[in-house]
């Protein structure tokens, strides 16, 4: 093995390039066992992954893979070439971490070999980046969940501005945007100011519309994120959101009704609530997960498309079925 | 996805089998998946032996009881004895009374004395993760023969890469690295190479636990121990990176306020998933009526001034978000311990602050809106100062909850977005009309 001058080469973020370890051991398909055993004796004390050795040929190809344990087993004036497995699964230079991440979680492999456009070996990724990745990636969802700009910084160590800053520009946005449902309920001020105990029950459809969207499309973003929903399925999940809602919504409009009703308000008002509850578990699920999916078909992370935007939308939609319903139903 | 195994088995068998030969186990689980019930069956059939267990143990849980109740008793025995204790476990654990009962019926005694003994241990625990195939050495053999141990054995153990060095009464004394074999003299003593400082874990361990020491020392591999020091078992990272996986989805379920789901969301049925999410609705909406309760108070207000309303989804919805913030970054802080126990002030200290900046410019930006859409300078006032102490509040209490969980040893995660929803739009709803009717006089 020759010592070559490791081009620096800017890799993206994100991309396995970047995360990858350049630290390997490079076996050749002419040696015998006893030959890798004499090289790993070598290098072994310098080197952080010795498990799985890449056999490359003369132009720095990767033409297969041998683990330290299939060494061990083999005779030891075996060819590596006979020994090695030929079919290797590797990542591009440029994959996202992630898909490296899942084929390491998939495969149980120690490390998964990093190629570059012409099939040259230029790194390793290890079961160690892989459990990083994993961690960073859950984060990162997590923040994009939760309306937070993605920080590399541990939580301790970042400073109140450095925190606020993260922050303030996704709640400015989203509070501009909740203020137009205000354009929307400004229509039925005259309803209100007719029954004022109309808004007594505001929160309760704002809330648990807000509940619903949350849960179905938490849901359908970490069953992307983990590759089990893919596009193709958009009719089965919808499918399935819509029994979900008329099941939850069943059990809410009991519920629903039984509390009005509670309130000393009439059995007519009970009954615009209940219908406004039914139609907001419906509309929260359904767009929950639309959402997700129209994000994912235009490339966008599904993930921006949870709980915050998803219940700006919802609000929005749920107000003005009420207050419809509202003025239909009571006659105001 | 094409799939090349139905394919194949309608066209040309021969070349099915060379196919399986040379395709990973994983990959052939994945595409079996895929087969109708009888097709699954007769390609597993055709698997090599030696593979046949593999691609038994990656397959989902419905695919294998399908299996299991076409094939042999005799076919059973052998895959059954050939998983590594940790698969056959899992499987077995899924498995309804009847399938259980013809595999263990078929298994040699041995092999059902250990699942038993395995079944027992807690969910989630390292006992109920751990597997058995692990390489044991004596710390009076040499490298030699400890070289001659590994190729004699090493095909059926999960691991050759960490062995492990036990005493005559089986108790752990010591770990060993294959590089540490490699690279020393054939004729040393395993008792003079192997290290005496090792991580380990117990059989009633958390997961979590394991995990956490996984990622803090890049481990391959675990030793477990029982309450007498004896090694039982090892945990392998593959086992830990599924963990992290449902760790992670489990958080966020329970941060939307649901039950944390068993299955993948396509395998669930429409009525499970009902019910992991109605308890966490009805509860909410229960409570959200409360919030109705103190609106209504303010219903006089309302008939007189109308436009109110108009300014509570505004309110509402930033509060949410301002707190789902808060609760997120704590709740996550604490899943990777980067936040622990002690540090209940100092994230306390630094949320109040962040709470304060954060309301005050969203307040100021709230207050030149509203000038810019001709509102009364003094509705814009009210408007303004409501959405400052709900930012502030929803901040504050949005790390609180969790912190406070996690000091009583509750799950923080729980303590997320909607139940700190409900408690802070209550709040900002008193300050809203409490404000308006001081400074509106109405």
């Amino acid at each position: 093995m020759t010592c070559e001058l490791v081009e620096t080469i800017e890799y993206p973020e994100h991309s396995a390039g970047s995360v990858m370890s350049e630290e390997y051991v490079e076996l050749y398909s002419n040696m015998t066992v006893d030959d890798a055993f004499t090289y790993l004796q070598q290098i072994g004390s310098n080197l952080e992954n010795i498990y799985t050795c890449y056999v490359v040929n003369s132009g720095q190809r990767l033409i297969g893979i041998v683990s330290v344990r299939t060494l061990l087993l083999a005779d030891q004036s075996s060819l590596v070439a006979d020994i090695m497995e030929p079919n290797v699964v590797s990542a591009h230079e440029l994959d996202d971490q992630e898909d490296i991440m899942s084929d390491i979680r998939k495969y149980g492999f120690l490390s998964i070999p990093v190629v570059d456009d012409d099939r040259r070996l230029v790194g390793v990724f290890t079961f160690d980046d892989a459990i990083a990745v994993q961690d960073d990636e859950a984060t990162e969802d997590f923040e994009k969940m939760a309306a937070i700009s993605h920080s590399e910084m541990p939580y301790l160590g970042s400073g109140v501005f450095e925190l606020a800053k993260h922050r303030i520009p996704w709640l400015f946005l989203l509070m501009i945007f909740a203020s137009f449902t205000a354009l929307l309920v400004e229509l039925y001020e005259d309803s209100l100011a007719v029954l004022p105990a109309l808004v007594a029950f505001v929160p309760v459809l704002m809330n648990t519309g807000g509940n619903a969207g949350t849960q179905s499309s938490t849901m359908i973003i970490r069953g992307m994120a983990l590759g089990e929903i893919e596009l193709a399925d958009t009719f089965r999940v919808l499918g399935k959101e819509m029994v979900v809602s008329l099941i939850c919504g069943a059990f809410l409009v009991i519920t629903t009704y039984i509390s009005v009703l509670f309130f000393g308000e009439g059995h007519m008002l009970a009954v615009t609530v209940c219908l406004a509850m039914m139609a907001t578990i419906i509309m929260s699920n359904l767009i929950g997960g639309l959402l997700t999916f129209i994000a994912k078909a235009v490339k966008i992370d599904p993930a921006v498309m949870a709980a915050p935007l998803l219940t700006n939308i919802i609000d929005a939609l749920c107000l003005v079925v009420y207050f419809t319903l509202a003025q239909i139903i009571l006659g105001i | 996805m094409e799939n090349e195994l139905i394919q194949l088995l309608r066209s040309n068998r021969a070349a099915l089998r060379q196919r399986l030969d040379s395709m990973n186990v994983v990959d052939i689980a994945e595409q079996l998946e895929q087969l109708d019930k009888a097709d699954v069956v007769v390609v597993f059939r055709m698997l090599p032996k030696t593979e046949a267990a593999e691609v038994f143990a990656e397959l989902d849980h419905d695919v294998q009881q399908n299996i299991i109740e076409a094939i042999t008793d005799r076919e059973i025995r052998y895959i059954v004895d050939e998983l590594f204790l940790d698969d056959a476990v899992d499987f077995i654990e899924e498995m309804p009374a009847n399938v259980v009962k013809r595999v263990l019926a078929n298994v040699t005694s041995d092999t059902r004395d250990l699942i038993n003994h395995f079944l027992q241990y807690p969910d989630d625990s390292a006992g109920s993760m751990m597997t058995i195939e692990f390489v044991d050495l004596q710390s009076g053999t040499t490298v030699a023969d400890a070289f001659a141990h590994i190729r004699e054995t090493g095909m059926d153990k999960e691991t050759v890469y960490t062995c492990y060095v036990t005493d005559s009464q089986r108790m752990l004394i010591g770990v060993v690295s294959a590089r540490t074999l490699i690279l020393s003299a054939k004729e040393q003593l395993i008792g003079d190479v192997m290290e005496t400082d090792y991580f380990f874990a117990r059989t009633h361990d958390d997961r979590e636990e394991l995990l956490n020491r996984f990622r803090e020392y890049s481990l391959m591999a675990l030793p477990v121990v029982d309450n007498e020091g004896r090694l039982v078992g090892i945990v392998t990272f593959d086992d830990i990176l599924v963990v992290q996986e449902e760790e992670a989805t489990e958080d966020f379920e329970k941060m939307a306020g649901m039950s944390p789901s068993e299955d993948e969301y396509l395998k669930t049925s429409a009525w499970v998933m009902s019910k992991n999410r109605l308890p966490w609705l009805i509860f909410l909406n229960f409570s959200v009526f409360l919030t109705g309760a103190i609106v209504a108070k303010f219903e006089d207000i309302v008939a007189i001034l109308p436009i109110l309303v108009t300014f509570l989804p505004m309110l509402m919805d930033t509060s949410g978000d301002a707190g789902s913030q808060s609760s997120t970054l704590v709740i996550r802080g604490m899943a990777l311990e980067e936040i622990k126990q002690t540090d209940f002030f100092p994230v306390l200290w630094k949320e109040v602050r962040v709470a304060a900046l954060c309301g005050i410019v969203l307040a100021i930006a709230n207050f030149i809106r509203m000038l810019i859409f001709r509102y009364e300078p003094n509705m814009g006032l009210v408007v303004s100062t409501a959405l400052f102490s709900a930012i502030f509040f929803a901040k504050t209490i949005g790390a609180l909850l969790p912190l406070g969980a996690n000091a009583l040893k509750m799950d923080p995660a729980v303590m997320a977005v909607p139940i700190l929803t409900t408690i802070v739009d209550a709040m900002t709803l008193i300050v809203f009309f409490s404000l308006a009717k001081i400074i509106l006089h109405v």
